[in-house]
């Protein structure tokens, strides 16, 4: 019966409990939003690289090693020698090796140096393996293999001509044109930076910068073995035996012969996510205060409503109802109007998400999940209970006291 | 039986039994006294008296809702004032029937709902759908108004359903507050031939509280409040 009189009684006085429920269902959907997209991120952030133990380049920070090895993003500070690639393969705790080789790149997109090593061995997300939607690894000198998000935005497909650039901005003055490359194959989407990078041999590196006679020369002479890097970026590891990792990695870093540094990814990502944290926290603050200034609008909703319901709360009183009663209706009302607000905020961004899914992916490349349901979600939602009920206790106690004071009239 | 009287009757036949009541309002220092007042079981009584006479306190005291400052009120033996809050409010449910001015039905429920609510509070076990129709046949109501919300009833369903809602926990005591103010002669005349026989089919006592003195004929007993009660000063604020 309370459950029907609350009902009612907020279908009563609809037009200020909807105009209520737009409030709170505009900032709980922003507070969902923003919890989902920081989840979605830092999950995100977290798929981009899976089963590598070490990553080993020129010492230039942990973050900075990370950020451009891993994310392709800023630029290496200096560069390892190839040996030392070697050095790394003849540990007996090595199970693997991909070495990096950074610095070109192809109408925006970095250009990444590697061996079939990489298709073979690295892994993102839970241990995903790289897998190709059309074509396959790179067999010429000048094979290239392209991400899945290079392939759309540049309209390319198997067998299409591209030139790359030294340097990594947009736009370069210095194309190698003497050394066109072809298509090989296309990568299915990873949601990584892998979708943005494209991919050419350790030779065709060395290749292109080379003078073009004598790449030509070279070419013509079939003295490929010449085109041996001296020089890589860095070098993703994984190990047998994961109670070597420290070992190594102290090895590593007083190797004599290079200078290496040595970091953990798991270790550097958090580091890395620790830096967002300050953005992050201030995005839920924002969204907090939302959702704080619409539960002050429940709260006047239902204060406001209190001098027009006097007289209803006489007739509950002299029926029988107690001030407790009252009181108790006033907040099952308040938290009626929020959950109706959770629902109606879960589906509106739900389906938001199932609509415009493609759309970001599309243009911003962000890979978002539709499913909104996590633990952290569901803990939003407790908070935004617990704190509707916090708002409802002024009306509420504001009802009791009317209740107290009812009296029939004559 | 109503007596000011000293004597003290066999309390099990007293509907209603006062004794040495005062109250007063928070924001009054007026007094509001009643010496002694036994109402026998079943007895009829028009409670009449100009405005500020006591008869709102008169009804608030009875119904429980207010509680006197000192002395005590018994309802069919019950002492009602030394109930806690929670039990005086059980107690009203279940043994008192309040017919208000307006009838002051909660506007947004149905017909049906409103007479619910009466026996929700009480939480009554009995057949509510049973009396409630048994009910519609004495007061000359189809079955097709039980749905309707009561702000599609016409001002003498209206008062029809107030009595409905008032014995649906077939109560010992009826406090009706002026509820006739609004109807003209036919309907008020219409309105006081049902309820009495509610009243008769209920065994109910009945508290009648107006000023209109036209209602007196409808009663063997017509007592002014102020030979009952009285205000031990001016009387000022809400009486």
């Amino acid at each position: 019966m309370k459950r029907i009189l609350a009902w009612k009684s907020l279908v009563s006085r609809k037009k200020t409990v909807i105009l209520t429920c737009l409030s709170l269902i505009v900032s709980i959907s922003v507070l969902m939003t923003v919890e989902h997209l920081r989840a979605q991120a830092k999950d995100s952030f977290n798929r981009t690289i899976s089963g590598t133990d070490l990553i080993v380049g020129a010492p230039s920070g942990e973050l900075n090693l990370l950020l451009y090895t891993v994310f392709r993003m800023g630029s290496p500070t200096n560069n390892i020698q190839f040996d030392s690639l070697d050095m790394l393969n003849k540990q007996k705790s090595v199970s693997w090796t991909i070495p990096l080789s950074l610095g070109d790149s192809h109408k925006g997109y970095r250009v990444l140096g590697t061996n079939q090593d990489y298709f073979e061995h690295f892994k993102y997300g839970d241990k995903r393996s790289l897998s190709f939607s059309e074509g396959e690894h790179f067999d010429d000198l000048f094979d290239v293999v392209i991400g899945a998000e290079v392939a759309k935005a540049l309209n390319y497909s198997l067998g299409d001509k591209l030139v790359i650039a030294h340097g990594i901005g947009s736009t370069s003055f210095q194309n190698h044109d003497n050394a066109p490359f072809t298509v090989a194959g296309i990568l299915q989407p990873t949601g990584t930076p892998v979708d943005k990078t494209v991919h050419v041999s350790l030779e065709a590196i060395e290749a292109i910068h080379l003078a073009p006679a004598q790449l030509t020369r070279l070419i013509e002479q079939g003295r490929m073995d010449l085109l041996k890097p001296k020089n890589i970026t860095g070098v993703l590891v994984g190990l047998e035996n994961k109670f070597a990792t420290f070992s190594l990695q102290r090895m590593i870093n007083n190797y004599p012969d290079d200078r290496l540094m040595a970091v953990l990814p798991g270790v550097a990502m958090t580091q890395m996510w620790s830096l967002m944290e300050s953005v992050e926290n201030l995005l839920m603050v924002i969204s907090l205060l939302v959702l704080l200034a619409s539960l002050f609008g429940l709260m006047t909703m239902l204060l406001a409503s209190m001098n027009e319901r006097s007289v209803e709360i006489a007739v509950l009183r002299t029926l029988g109802a107690s001030p407790l009663t009252v009181l108790l209706l006033i907040v099952y009302e308040a938290l009626l109007i929020t959950a109706l607000s959770v629902v109606a905020a879960y589906a509106l961004v739900s389906l938001a998400l199932v609509s415009l899914s493609d759309w970001l992916a599309q243009q911003y490349g962000l890979f978002l999940s539709s499913n909104l349901y996590s633990m952290n979600v569901l803990i939003l939602v407790g908070f935004i209970f617990i704190a509707a009920l916090v708002a409802a206790i002024v009306p509420a106690i504001e009802a009791y006291r009317k209740a107290l004071q009812v009296q029939l009239s004559a | 039986m109503t007596t000011v009287s000293q004597e003290t009757p066999n309390a099990e036949s007293l509907a209603v039994a006062m004794r040495n009541v005062s109250f007063s309002y928070p924001s009054s220092k007026s007094l509001f006294s009643c010496n002694q007042w036994d109402l026998a079981k079943g007895e009829r009584i028009f409670l009449h008296g100009a405005s500020g006479s006591g008869k709102s306190t008169m009804l608030n005291l009875l119904a429980g809702i207010s509680k006197p400052t000192a002395g005590e009120i018994k309802i069919n033996g019950t002492h009602i004032n030394g109930l806690s809050q929670s039990k005086r409010d059980r107690f009203r449910a279940q043994h008192i029937g309040v017919v208000f001015q307006q009838f002051n039905l909660v506007p947004y429920l149905s017909v049906l709902q409103n007479v619910q609510l009466a026996a929700y509070f009480a939480k009554s076990s009995i057949d509510v759908m049973g009396k409630i129709k048994e009910m519609l046949a004495l007061l000359k109501l189809s079955e097709a108004v039980i749905d309707k919300p009561v702000s599609d009833l016409s001002v003498g369903q209206r008062q029809r359903v107030a009595i409905m809602r008032a014995f649906i926990n077939t109560p010992d005591l009826l406090l009706v507050d002026e509820p006739t103010s609004s109807l003209d002669a036919n309907a008020r005349d219409g309105f006081m031939r049902m309820l009495m026989a509610m009243c008769d089919r209920n065994n109910a006592t009945l508290i009648f509280v107006s000023h209109d003195e036209a209602l007196r004929e409808h009663f063997s007993l017509h007592v002014p409040v102020s030979s009952l009660c009285s205000w031990s000063s001016n009387v000022e604020g809400k009486v």
